[in-house]
């Protein structure tokens, strides 16, 4: 999603179906449609990037999302069917966490950052270097 | 020099002498008698003087001959030795009676001699020779007695000097036994001697006056010649007859007079010696020469006063060892009989112990029972024991069988445990690719919009219940830990009670083991105990009699007190005694 597919603050968006990660004790989602599929990763596998690392918290074994070229290893993910009204994101955050913010979700009524796939991953993998 | 030298001569020479007195008889009895024959007197002399002079030499001869020993000791030829002087002492003693037979005997050759070879001179007849042979020797027995006695005085005398050189009365008395008894015969020998030769003189001197008168008568033709003869004859035989009777008297006496001095001096001297020891003078013992009965006087003497010397000298020894000795009896019997008190005390004080001893000894036997009948009993208890240990240990054994079997099921357990690990591993893995699956289809159900709103609930209800799947798998693999962790402790709880059990029948082993051997000891202690009871009891019996001994021994005891004390008095007595004895023979000069 480009910054003109971002929604402004003064309209919102509703997306369909969510990839609802855990990462420690925080909580991160994915559009259903920017990831490919999911697998099993455990540690000493497949070198992927961890979104532990962007908390700051160690590698565990946990769930490899997959799209094109990019990958993104959390601990846990649920998928969330339902419509879900997207937040916009408000200016002073246009650039936070490598461009990788879409907006904000309340997909059980706590409010949930909705992050771009393969941003994200380049972001981890640049924090991670 | 010797003091022996010349004895040999000096003891014979009274001999000689004795001689010539006989030959001055002789002549002046042929003088009064007118036997020579005028114009021969010196012819007679010649003769008389050759033959005493040949009879002399050769009697002084065969004299000293027999006295060859005493010779040797005075000129130094012969040793001075025991023997040699008991040889002389003999030949000494002898002498006197040699000097008899040998005087005898020349004075009967001699006078036959003269005799003879006068009767052969021109002009004499053998009557004048046989009577000058008659004359000869009727003064020969006369001689010899005076020749004997004079020189037995000097024979004794010689002895004495000998005997003074060293010999002791058992030498003496050894030398010169005591067995001849002569006296008798001595005496009557010298009686018949003196009386008969004056006699025969007598009988001859008026026998001859007789025959001259009746020649005279014959002569005579006329009785006033016969009546003038008559009267002058008595006349002219008075003178003869008194100078031969005084002379023949004179030598008679003369014997008599030593003879009685040769008896009398050895009792004089014998009566001084014991009047000496009567005195309490006792020297070294004397030897008094004599001869036949007075030498058995002598030498008994002697032997009886060296025995007395002897005896008085131990009796003087005795005295004071007697002395010596009861003083130490008195002092040893002083100390036995306080030892003897203390001891009558010590043996009462024995005897009280020995009487607690047999006391304590009678307990101990009782004690000794009783020991054995706890011996016996422990003897049984500790036999219970080891059946007991041995049930034990067969019980720990089943015990250790059960615990190694519960280890092996719990090892089985633990495997199968394990081999359902893997399976329900083996779900999970499928549980979790279901899961994953279900994921994947859930994801492209919700990508799929409203279309795969479906799919994506059947695939959510999936993923619901491979998460159930995995739930119940990992609530299994919670109970396989529990069970493995629950059968590790099994097996760890097994081993350690195999071990247990192990260690169990060790011990019950060692228990066992202890057992038997405390078993054994409990026999030999058992046989012990029954040994020192048989030995107690013999003590016992012992120690009973040993009080009976110390009983006796202390009424033993108290008798020898009574008995030491009694000695003590008798030692006291004895000690009085032997001052009286030493005072008594100290009475007694004993020379050392």
């Amino acid at each position: 999603m480009s910054a003109a597919e971002r929604p402004s603050p003064e309209e919102s968006q509703e997306i369909e179906g969510l990839v609802l990660c855990r990462v420690g004790e925080n909580h991160i989602a994915f559009p259903a449609a920017a990831v490919g599929s999911i697998d099993q990763w455990e540690p000493g596998g497949v070198p992927a990037p961890q979104s532990r690392v962007a908390f700051g918290l160690p590698v565990v074994a946990g769930k490899l999302l997959v799209r094109g070229g990019f990958s993104l290893v959390v601990d846990g993910l649920e998928i969330v069917t339902d419509r879900a009204k997207l937040l916009p994101v408000p200016a002073m955050l246009l650039g936070a966490v490598g461009g990788a913010l879409r907006g904000f979700v309340q997909p059980a009524g706590s409010l949930v950052p909705l992050l771009g796939l393969a941003e994200f991953s380049a972001f981890v993998t640049r924090g991670a270097h | 020099m010797s003091s022996l030298k010349g004895l040999n001569r000096w003891v014979t020479l009274p001999s000689i002498w004795a001689g010539l007195i006989g030959v001055l008889l002789a002549v002046v009895y042929v003088a009064f008698t007118a036997e020579i024959r005028s114009g021969t007197r010196w012819q007679f002399a010649v003769i008389l003087g050759v033959v005493v002079l040949v009879a002399n030499l050769l009697g002084d001869s065969f004299e000293q001959s027999r006295l060859k020993t005493l010779k040797g000791l005075g000129l130094g030829t012969e040793s001075q030795t025991r023997e040699n002087l008991m040889k002389a002492l003999v030949e000494a003693s002898r002498i006197p009676d040699t000097v008899f037979v040998s005087s005898m005997a020349f004075w009967v050759v001699g006078a036959f001699t003269v005799g003879l070879v006068y009767s052969l001179l021109p002009g004499v007849g053998w009557s004048e020779g046989s009577r000058l042979a008659f004359i000869g020797i009727a003064l020969g027995p006369l001689v010899s007695v005076l020749a004997h006695l004079t020189v037995l005085r000097r024979v004794r005398d010689v002895m004495s000097r000998i005997a003074a050189l060293g010999l002791t009365t058992g030498d003496l008395v050894r030398a010169l036994p005591a067995d001849r008894y002569q006296l008798r015969r001595r005496f009557v020998l010298f009686m018949a001697v003196s009386a008969i030769t004056p006699l025969v003189f007598l009988c001859d001197l008026g026998a001859r006056t007789a025959f001259a008168l009746l020649d005279a008568l014959l002569k005579t033709t006329d009785a006033a010649a016969q009546q003038g003869v008559l009267a002058s004859a008595p006349a002219a035989g008075v003178v003869p007859l008194a100078v031969i009777a005084g002379l023949t008297l004179v030598v008679v006496i003369s014997c008599g007079w030593i003879g009685g001095r040769s008896l009398g001096e050895p009792l004089q001297l014998i009566t001084a010696a014991t009047q000496r020891i009567a005195d309490g003078k006792l020297g070294k013992s004397t030897m008094i020469p004599a001869e036949d009965e007075l030498w058995g006087v002598s030498a008994a003497f002697a032997s009886m006063e060296h025995q007395l010397l002897t005896a008085l000298r131990q009796l003087k020894d005795a005295g004071v060892k007697i002395s010596s000795t009861t003083e130490e009896l008195i002092s040893s019997s002083l100390k036995h009989e306080a030892g003897a008190a203390d001891q009558t005390g010590a043996l009462s004080q024995t005897s009280a112990t020995t009487e607690e001893l047999a006391r304590s000894a009678k307990q101990i036997a009782q004690n000794a029972s009783d020991v054995s009948r706890q011996a016996q009993a422990m003897l049984d208890s500790a036999q219970h024991g080891k059946r007991s240990a041995g049930a034990f240990y067969a019980s720990i054994l089943r015990v250790r069988e059960g615990n190694q079997a519960i280890a092996d099921s719990v090892v089985r357990l633990n495997k199968r445990v394990q081999q359902v690990g893997r399976i329900v591993e083996f779900i999970d893995g499928i549980a979790d690719k279901s899961d994953l699956l279900a994921l994947n289809a859930e994801l492209e159900g919700t990508k799929a919009g409203d279309v795969g709103r479906g799919f994506s609930l059947v695939a959510a209800e999936m993923r619901r219940l491979s998460e159930s799947v995995m739930a119940s798998t990992r609530e299994i693999n919670r109970l396989i830990e529990e069970i493995r962790d629950a059968t590790n402790a099994a097996v760890m709880a097994t081993e350690a009670g195999v071990k247990a059990t192990d260690a169990g029948s060790a011990l019950a082993r060692q228990v066992t083991e202890s057992l038997d051997r405390i078993v054994d000891f409990a026999n030999q202690t058992s046989d012990a105990v029954k040994a020192i009871t048989l030995a107690t009891h013999q003590q016992q019996a012992g120690t009973d009699q040993l009080a009976t001994a110390m009983s006796d021994i202390l009424r033993s005891t108290q008798n020898a007190l009574g008995a030491t004390a009694q000695m003590s008095s008798a030692n006291a007595d004895l000690s009085t005694l032997s001052g009286e004895l030493q005072k008594t023979v100290s009475r007694f000069e004993v020379a050392p």
